[in-house]
């Protein structure tokens, strides 16, 4: 072949434009893929946060689009996808995450604190920080990101690999949900979906990590870098049978949760995932009709002596396994009480008749412990405790809670050990210690009134009452009625008096034994807070009016929750005020409720009329620090403290209309 | 000075020798980044996903084209038997290059680009790149048409196609007529941004550089070209499969499965130009491999040479499917693309330059012992640095793909790896830098010495005595 010049810059141009016809223009022009949901439009500021994403080159480490063969990223990429996208930026590198469906999993707050400073969050992260951009620019980067994609969590699951994907539930879902719902449903529909035994595997294999109220706070839960599944919250609540069926038996890569499939049956397994569905993922309100005990259970009567001693050992099964849902005071009010349905029951609600005519036997009580109850989270209890031991528990229940049987007379005294007793509350100075050659500060955790204050409220209150007088609402039923911390003959008590009570409870009430649950730290907490606040008061208090309003609610008025379609209700603010804030605050803000009467630190101010509707809201929020009042967050719920604030300002401005 | 012969070759590859010493410095900020993500925390310009950009862009045209049009402007009137066209024109086109990659890498690091792949700088750049490539164009197209070898040499082919190949591509792939973006709405972009993106490589650089390759070996071994017909295979091979690779680049994400396949079967189809031109070059240096070792220039171009075996082949065979499944997205990427860039091209230009520049200014290298330390320095660095690559990817590409885990858990275990790549990337620094050192002593010393003679020459010289 002879190379001419004129062969080779022709001939090469050629050759070029034919295949770039071929490859290039071609398939653009016959590519024209539609709209899917996942493209929108973008509005000016997404766009401006896209361009400083790109000019940034964020795309050089993060990608845009998910492949077939990616794993937990979502769905995978389609080409109508990106029709608003100029240019492209799919990415070419992988070194963080795959960002397509980014939206909607953090806030855009969160978004600029991690681009501000990405090993807050990430402490691995090799991220740059993205300090340097104005907050215009962190604020349109975060909108951006916050609309990428947009799709719910259960699209990002791994898929089951080949072997368990589409395996569904070998009993059909009609069997273990039986028409009409409106019929109650018991022991026979229960048992006929299995239900029973996979509960009994629940509470064998599982309760100890996801919990017997099945939202991931069993006892070793907190022992774990990884929580354990919460089977109320997505993705577990529409999670479908292949993936419950293939993460049960292999278990869940960089979890601790075992492999079933070398020690439980495939029908076991199945058994415990439909318990675990139907119970917590996705229960149906039911009415279910336990019927009464039969066969083994039928008319037992309590073997187990009723002495203080057994009460006692009755209580410490009931603060370690049933106080989390029945509550303290056994008035079905517990923390993880939340979302189960049926919820627990209320022991102090009169139906369970009197000592003279009880509604129930000890063989009712003694079944559900040991069985539980159909279609309820209710454990059974059999495999974990000895009858003994159950039996001991029907004792506890029926003399504190459902009073139905007689409490014994206490023969001596209360002893409880020296070691308790000789406890003093720890130095609020931090020892130097010399560890070899190399002085060490070892921080004893100094006893805190301000995380007092919010333990109390959170574990005390119900029966203690909000001002320490015994009168909380749980504690009034209870027939041995909860101290009374303002009553003049506790000044006596020493710090290892308190100890010794909060740690091992008191005998022969429903006083829980907080040592079981609470850390000693945590216990010197509470102590103190009650010391300071109702026993011997607290020499340095504020004075609170002199304080500005905190920032972060200056400019806080009641449309900001009416404009997110909420409503505030004076009406239901009023009860929350009567049954809360009323015990010290007075009816009328007078600062004269009874509770206030006795305090030590004295009785609250009379709220000035003029006080604005953000500073009570702030301070019933976050309370007022170096006072008795408490920080409600948390504790009420958000719409009760806008209604509670709203009627007070209505109370105290009452020509103001009530906003 | 401006008119001098030879002058703008020798302009254009000092300028990228000094190019050279910087986008390997950010390269290395890069690489330290990966381990140490807070080492310029707050500086924006030095801020990772910026400084990648501005260190592609450097190290691919400032100092790669920059260095490889300069060795054209010496090669071409070589071969034509005749001075170049215009020696203003290439000066002038050596000085808006420079000011133009100046202001384009200035612009990235300040956040202006258009973020496509190696298609970053901003349109006002691009334009004068374009205008560059088109000076250069006529100024060598002017020189061939004038020449006074009638017969075409292999290496000026090659020339020939790099200078209508590339503004068409650049052209094309750029999206010069959308100057806001430089791009297209929705997802063919990608198409037409790795269309560019390969053949930036293809069609420039490998087309670029194979010409002096061409040039240099038989010349350093005094031994013609072993094969016409290999040449003719390489060259119409490469022009046909090459161009039709980029989509190898997009195999997973959402374009025309047929495409993919075109892709993947051009990108296989280059084993053939590319063992015609291993074998042609291969049977030329038969019985010349002792020259390996006593010419410094033949010692880079070779080793250049067998860095463009290497990353061919790896670059077919990681555009299948299957294996590119395991690749794709992870540094083994990166990796493959240092493979060209840092171990062929630049190989073959730094040994360009050690054979040209002592030519221009007729006086002898600096000091050889320093480019043979210098030549330790680049091989053992770079093993390093392509071993840190490549496990990088590995462990990336087989902890996502078979073990379905998350990428950021994936990251603490890279660590021991990219620090690897960092220490390796120092070593590849440290012989940058006494490269253009020595490139620099030379041309400013130099020391008039034992011209690179031929014993036939001194026979003649004796015997016209």
């Amino acid at each position: 072949m002879k190379m001419t010049f004129k062969t080779i810059v022709i001939g090469g141009v050629i050759v070029f434009l034919a295949v770039v016809l071929a490859a290039v223009f071609i398939p653009s022009l016959v590519w024209n893929p539609e709209q899917t949901v996942i493209a929108h439009n973008y509005t000016p500021q997404e766009e401006r946060g896209r361009e400083l994403f790109y000019s940034n080159g964020c795309n050089y480490c993060h990608t845009q689009y998910v492949r077939e063969e990616d794993t937990a990223m979502g769905p995978v990429s389609q080409g109508g996808s990106y029709i608003f996208d100029n240019p492209m930026i799919l990415g070419s590198e992988r070194t963080g995450p795959d960002l397509s469906y980014l939206g909607r999993k953090r806030s855009e707050a969160w978004e600029i604190a991690h681009l501000q400073n990405p090993r807050q969050y990430s402490p691995l992260s090799i991220m740059p920080s993205f300090e340097f951009l104005s907050d215009e620019d962190l604020e349109a980067i975060a909108a951006y990101l916050f609309a990428l994609g947009d799709r719910v969590a259960q699209e990002r699951m791994i898929l089951p690999p080949l072997a368990y994907a589409g395996q569904t539930d070998p009993i059909e879902y009609p069997a273990a949900t039986p028409v009409p719902p409106d019929q109650s449903q018991g022991w026979a529909t229960w048992e006929a979906a299995d239900l029973q035994a996979g509960k009994e595997i629940y509470v064998e294999n599982c309760l100890t990590c996801h919990g017997c109220a099945g939202n991931g706070l069993g006892s070793y839960a907190g022992t774990m870098s990884v929580t354990p599944a919460n089977f109320k919250q997505e993705p577990y609540r529409s999670m479908p049978d292949d993936q419950w069926f293939w993460h049960v038996s292999e278990g869940v890569p960089g979890t601790l949760m075992p492999t079933w499939k070398t020690s439980l049956t495939e029908e076991q397994r199945w058994q415990v995932i439909r318990y675990i569905q139907q119970v917590f993922a996705y229960p149906i309100m039911r009415d279910p009709d336990e019927g009464d005990p039969s066969g083994a259970y039928a008319n037992l009567t309590n073997p187990v002596p009723l002495t203080v001693e057994t009460l006692e050992e009755g209580k410490a099964i009931f603060i370690r396994e049933c106080m989390v849902c029945h509550g303290d005071a056994g008035r079905g009010d517990g923390p993880y009480a939340d979302g189960l349905q049926p919820p627990p029951p209320d022991f102090g609600d009169g139906s369970y008749g009197t000592l003279d005519n009880p509604s129930y036997t000890d063989a009712d009580y003694f079944w559900r412990i040991s069985e539980g109850l159909p279609w309820s989270a209710m454990p059974a209890w059999k495999s974990q405790y000895s009858e003994e031991d159950r039996w001991k528990l029907v004792h506890y229940i029926r003399v504190n809670f459902t009073q139905t049987e007689e409490r014994p007379s206490l023969t001596t005294d209360q002893v409880y050990p020296d070691i308790y007793l000789t406890q003093t509350m720890p130095e609020s100075v931090s020892e130097t210690a010399v560890i070899e050659g190399n002085v060490t500060e070892s921080a004893t955790m100094a006893p805190s009134f301000e995380r007092g204050k919010q333990l109390y409220l959170t574990t005390c209150t119900q029966c203690h009452g909000l001002s320490g007088q015994g009168d909380g609402w749980n504690g009034q039923y209870l027939d041995v009625p909860p101290a009374n911390f303002t009553d003049l003959n506790m000044r006596g008590m020493t710090d290892g008096d308190y100890f010794a009570r909060v740690s091992l409870g008191v005998q022969n009430s429903a006083m829980p034994t907080w040592g079981e649950f609470l850390p000693v730290e945590q216990r010197w907490d509470v102590i103190k807070y009650i010391q300071e606040a109702f026993v011997d008061g607290r020499p340095d208090l504020d004075s609170l009016c002199d304080e500005s309003i905190a920032s972060s609610v200056i400019t806080l008025s009641q449309d900001n929750w009416l404009g997110e379609g909420n409503v505030i209700s004076t009406t239901h603010g009023a009860e929350i005020y009567q049954s809360t804030c009323a015990t010290c605050h007075g009816d009328q803000g007078q600062g004269d409720g009874a509770g206030a009467a006795n305090l030590p630190s004295g009785a609250p101010a009379a709220f000035p009329q003029d006080l604005p509707f953000n500073y009570i809201f702030w301070r019933t929020l976050d309370g007022a620090p170096e006072s008795i009042m408490p920080a409600f967050r948390g504790f009420l719920s958000e719409t009760d403290i806008w209604d509670v604030s709203a009627y007070m300002e209505s109370m105290l401005n009452p020509q103001s209309g009530g906003g | 000075m401006f008119k001098k012969e030879n002058s703008a070759s020798s302009y254009f590859m000092l300028s990228a020798a000094i190019w050279l010493v910087i986008g390997v410095s950010m390269g290395l900020i890069l690489a330290l980044q990966f381990v140490f993500p807070d080492l310029f925390r707050g500086v924006s310009w030095l801020v990772f996903s910026r400084l990648r950009q501005a260190h592609t862009n450097t190290v691919m045209f400032a100092w790669l084209s920059g260095g490889m049009m300069g060795l054209w402007l010496y090669i071409v009137p070589r071969l034509t038997g005749r001075k170049l066209w215009s020696e203003p024109l290439g000066n002038l086109s050596m000085i808006l290059w420079n000011v133009a990659l100046a202001v384009g890498i200035v612009a990235i690091l300040a956040a202006q680009t258009q973020s496509r792949e190696y298609a970053e700088f901003i349109w006002v750049v691009d334009v004068a790149v374009m205008v560059v490539l088109l000076m250069n164009l006529v100024n060598i197209y002017m020189t061939i048409a004038h020449r006074v070898e009638s017969k075409l040499y292999v290496s000026l082919w090659y020339i020939s196609g790099s200078l209508v190949w590339m503004p068409l591509l650049y052209f094309i792939g750029n999206v010069m007529w959308n100057p806001p973006t430089g791009a297209l709405t929705g997802v063919n972009d990608t198409i037409f941004n790795w269309f560019y993106g390969h053949n930036v490589l293809g069609l420039w650089f490998t087309t670029g550089l194979l010409p002096v390759i061409y040039y240099i070996v038989p010349k350093e071994t005094r031994t013609p070209l072993y094969s016409h017909v290999l040449s003719l295979i390489a060259f119409w091979g490469i022009a046909f499969f090459y161009t039709g690779v980029g989509a190898h680049h997009l195999l997973w994400a959402p374009i025309p499965y047929w495409l993919k396949t075109i892709a993947i079967a051009d990108s296989i189809g280059m084993i053939l130009p590319v063992g015609a031109f291993m074998m042609n070059i291969y049977l030329t240096m038969r019985g010349n491999w002792n020259r390996f070792f006593s010419s410094i220039s033949l010692r880079f171009v070779i080793t250049g040479w067998a860095a463009y075996i290497l990353v061919s082949y790896q670059g077919s065979h990681q555009a299948l499917r299957g294996i590119n499944l395991l690749t794709h997205f992870t540094q083994y990427v990166p990796g493959h693309a240092h493979l060209a860039l840092l171990f062929f091209s630049a190989s073959v230009i730094m040994g360009g330059m050690y054979y040209v520049l002592p030519r221009i200014y007729n006086c002898r290298l600096y000091s050889r012992k320093l480019a043979n330390v210098q030549y330790s320095l680049y091989v053992i660095g770079f093993a390093f640095f392509f071993i840190g690559f490549m496990l990088t990817g590995l462990v990336q590409g087989t902890a996502w793909l078979h073990q379905g885990l998350p990428v950021w858990s994936v990251l603490p275990g890279l660590r021991p790896y990219m620090a690897l790549r960092a220490m390796g990337g120092t070593l590849l620094v440290i012989s940058f830098i006494i490269f253009t050192y020595n490139i620099l002593a030379t041309v400013i010393k130099r020391q008039p010495a034992a011209h690179p003679t031929l014993p036939v020459q001194t026979a003649v010289a004796t015997a016209t005595d």
